[in-house]
């Protein structure tokens, strides 16, 4: 189930209602988020929630098992034959059709024709996210950062925890698993955190996102009379749009976890402020781009391993990123231009270490790289790519130009006024600190704009497919 | 068992506690927002959101709203796409020419209605013409489903949709100006964007639009023209639901009907499906129209029967090429029936 759909607005309550009543003991409470874990990724497909549970049982005894060997030999093997198998069911999902077509025309280039039918395998929604959570818990496990959780349920409620279950954040066990296994204090502040981070989220979501998202529905529509103004506006209105859905659902999901005591790492903060690339990912998708450093960069050698190596292990760590989101060589694009941007700029604090470029145009130079990344991540084709391009010769303006600025400035302006005011108070929750009268007139209009758009998920979040 | 609910009870109760003490005001502020938008009137039912019927409902308005003008011209959605007024003021020795066209399931009362609101302002054109397409009155419509926008027109307001929809509308347009509105279905979202920008579209042009379509995949010589939105031939018979809704027309025009010349025009249709043996069945049709309104027979304006399908769209709407030469193809025929130019109003 969505958090923008009115089963989550029922399901959601409800929840936190029981977790209440059970307030007196943790293990009830623990058993409840794993029963409604279960109940909420069933919503999508009650076959799923098999291979979650499956996920989790896999993870819960292969810790116990690599923490149990003494042999540091064994240990790793171990290590390395659970990650595998976290890794063979995500790419057996997600990347089994990727592969079998690219055999194919590998194949057919040399001569030999194949006739593999598609396997049409239903994706998991959110295997991506909870694989790579399985995986980092087993290597903190490995390196001795965390103690194995022994009790079963404790570790499901950890392993399938709604609230960042199907896109995030991806949440590492020394920060998470504790907050499982000693009783949660809900306080007023984190209760008002708790309630501005959601009405933000929704409002990002419901209001900000899926407004411009049927912008950039329009304009990356090959079938449409496309012209240049049509795939600059589809370009822009896909770079709010994937900013405000995904930030958007990441809060929700802060936001539901603290009125639950829980507290979730941040995901986002203000990426498109940036003024370099390296900036970008430390603001952007922050526990994916940690999680790239810390599992495979670092692992790669980092930068330990000499210049070259290193430029090397940056391509490989953001063309994987990139994999990470889907099946598609344009994703893998995205992470190379990224990983050639990283690389660039590293190149030049190296030669230029003393200049330094003014503000704006790093930030222009990094908004050109991320606009120009999200073209290719949303074409899904390199063929689209192709025509869409070959539709910047020529420029008509009419009423959908008109229309799409409008949108665009209509919610993108509030969004980065917040942002803006967020940068300068330097704290990320400083609306919910605000004073009573102009946090309630703020948060009436957020409600109003809700209430207005809330049409009950017409467009689903988008990190759901990744 | 009383020990753990009791304290549970209580962490339900301070968390309630906290969450009302910090959203209160803004609940008020809430209900204040929407009080001031009912004290204003305008909660009232708004018309539902896609473009057809911000087409409707724009024309509504323009009905009401609308200065004197030469000729108005009304119908459903083939005429509304295949004239444009601006051409035929141009071609009409500088006549000012507007178009209060809606879209076929207003039926023709519906259209009749939309006079009705000009002309009871005490305004008179030189000539009201209806530009209708003969498929529209061979074909049913289904009341259920199409019904709304009649309805619309004849009681001059929308249907509500209750709540929480009519207040959604409201809010959407009067709150948030219509920007929060998302594109249109089909290729109207790609040339007009949202329904805010249709309406702004369809005034600019004196209520009529461009269809954005492509042209029909039939211009290509040896292929089938595509079924979609009408038949692929036309066999003008005049259907039930035709018949009763032009006499519907009829009863609502017999007030105005001395006060202003009112013509009957079809639409074009695309030349692959056009036919020379129907003529007659289409000429016959046209005058079994004007006899069923009460018109004297002359008030039938025969106007050019086709377009080549690379000017059409789909069976019943012309494209851009194809509303500019069906303009300009029927200027002289309404030169001749106006006469020259007499008054100014």
């Amino acid at each position: 189930m969505q958090f923008d759909s009115t089963t989550f607005l029922l399901f959601y309550p409800l929840v936190l209602v029981l977790y209440h009543l059970c307030a007196s003991s943790l293990r009830v409470q623990n058993a409840l988020i794993a029963v409604a874990s279960l109940v909420f990724y069933a919503w999508f497909d009650w076959r799923l929630s098999f291979l979650l549970l499956t996920y989790v049982l896999v993870g819960y005894g292969a810790a116990l098992w690599i923490h149990g060997e003494r042999d540091e030999r064994r240990k790793s093997r171990l290590l390395a034959l659970f990650v595998a198998l976290n890794l063979l069911g995500l790419g057996f999902f997600k990347y089994f059709d990727f592969f079998r077509e690219n055999v194919a025309a590998s194949l057919a280039l040399l001569g030999l024709e194949t006739s593999w039918p598609f396997a049409s395998i239903l994706l998991p929604i959110g295997i991506s996210f909870y694989c790579f959570q399985k995986i980092a818990y087993l290597v903190d496990v490995r390196q001795g950062k965390v103690e194995p959780e022994r009790d079963l349920i404790t570790f499901t409620a950890f392993g399938t925890f709604f609230c960042q279950l199907v896109a995030g954040p991806i949440e590492r066990a020394a920060h998470l698993l504790p907050q499982f296994q000693q009783p949660r204090r809900i306080t007023r502040a984190g209760v008002e955190a708790g309630l501005w981070l959601c009405i933000w989220g929704l409002f990002l979501k419901v209001v900000a996102a899926d407004t411009v998202a049927g912008y950039a529905n329009v304009a990356f529509q090959p079938s449409h009379h496309t012209d240049g103004w049509m795939v600059i506006e589809g370009t822009l209105a896909f770079t709010l749009q994937i900013y405000f859905d995904f930030n958007a659902y990441s809060l929700i999901a802060k936001g539901t976890a603290h009125l639950l005591g829980f507290d979730l790492v941040w995901n986002f903060d203000r990426p498109y402020f940036s003024t370099s690339v390296q900036e970008f990912w430390r603001r952007w998708h922050i526990s994916l781009s940690t999680w790239l450093r810390d599992y495979l960069y670092i692992p790669l050698g980092g930068n330990r391993r000499g210049t070259a190596r290193t430029y090397l292990n940056l391509l490989i760590t953001m063309v994987l990123g990139g994999l990470w989101h889907g099946a598609s060589w344009s994703f893998a694009l995205w992470g190379l231009l990224h990983g050639v941007a990283l690389c660039v700029e590293r190149l030049y604090r190296a030669r230029f270490p003393k200049v330094e470029l003014p503000a704006a145009v790093g930030w222009a130079l990094t908004m050109s790289v991320v606009v120009a990344g999200w073209f290719l991540f949303r074409v899904t084709s390199l063929e689209t790519a192709r025509a869409l391009l070959g539709s910047l010769d020529h420029f008509t303006w009419k009423p959908f130009d008109r229309a799409a600025w409008l949108a665009m400035l209509a919610v993108g302006v509030p969004v980065f006024l917040i942002e803006w005011w967020q940068a300068r108070a330097g704290d990320l929750l400083a609306p919910a600190r605000y004073a009573r009268v102009p946090y309630s007139i703020l948060v009436s209009v957020l409600l109003l704009a809700i209430f207005a758009r809330f049409y009950g998920s017409p467009y689903a979040f988008l990190y759901f497919q990744f | 068992m009383a020990g753990p609910l009791r304290a549970g009870l209580a962490s339900l109760g301070q968390l309630l506690g906290w969450v009302c003490a910090r959203l209160w005001l803004a609940a008020v502020l809430c209900a204040l927002w929407i009080a001031a938008l009912a004290l204003l009137g305008l909660t009232g039912p708004l018309a539902p959101y896609g473009g057809d019927y911000a087409i409707v409902d724009e024309q509504i308005r323009r009905s009401h709203a609308l200065g004197a003008t030469d000729v108005l011209l009304l119908g459903d959605s083939s005429g509304l796409t295949a004239v444009d007024p601006a051409v035929l003021s141009r071609e009409l020795a500088g006549r000012s020419v507007e178009m209060l066209s809606v879209i076929g399931p207003v039926r023709p009362p519906g259209y009749a209605r939309l006079l009705r609101n000009y002309l009871d302002r005490g305004l008179a054109p030189e000539a009201a013409i209806f530009v209708l397409h003969p498929f529209a009155l061979m074909h049913a419509y289904d009341e259920a489903k199409d019904g709304s926008t009649l309805a619309a027109v004849l009681e001059d307001r929308w249907p509500s949709d209750g709540f929480p929809g009519d207040l959604r509308r409201a809010l959407n347009r009067y709150l948030f100006a219509g920007l929060l509105e998302e594109p249109l279905a089909g290729t109207f979202g790609a040339l007009y964007g949202n329904g805010r920008e249709l309406r702004g579209a369809l005034a600019a042009a004196h209520g009529s639009v461009a269809h954005p379509g492509k042209p029909m995949p039939g211009a290509a010589p040896g292929t089938e023209p595509r079924a979609a939105a009408g038949p692929a031939k036309i066999d003008y018979r005049l259907g039930d639901d035709g018949r009763r809704s032009l006499e519907r027309m009829r009863d609502i025009l017999a007030p105005v009907r001395g006060t202003v010349p009112i013509f009957v025009a079809f639409a074009p249709v695309p030349a692959s499906i056009a036919g020379e043996k129907e003529a007659g069945a289409r000429s016959r049709l046209l005058h079994d129209v004007v006899r069923i309104l009460g018109l004297p027979p002359e008030h039938a304006l025969e106007l050019p029967v086709s377009l080549p399908d690379e000017q059409m769209v789909d069976p019943t709407h012309a494209g851009a090429p194809g509303r500019a030469a069906f303009s300009t193809r029927i200027a002289p025929l309404l030169q001749r029936v106006l006469g020259p130019v007499q008054s100014r109003r």
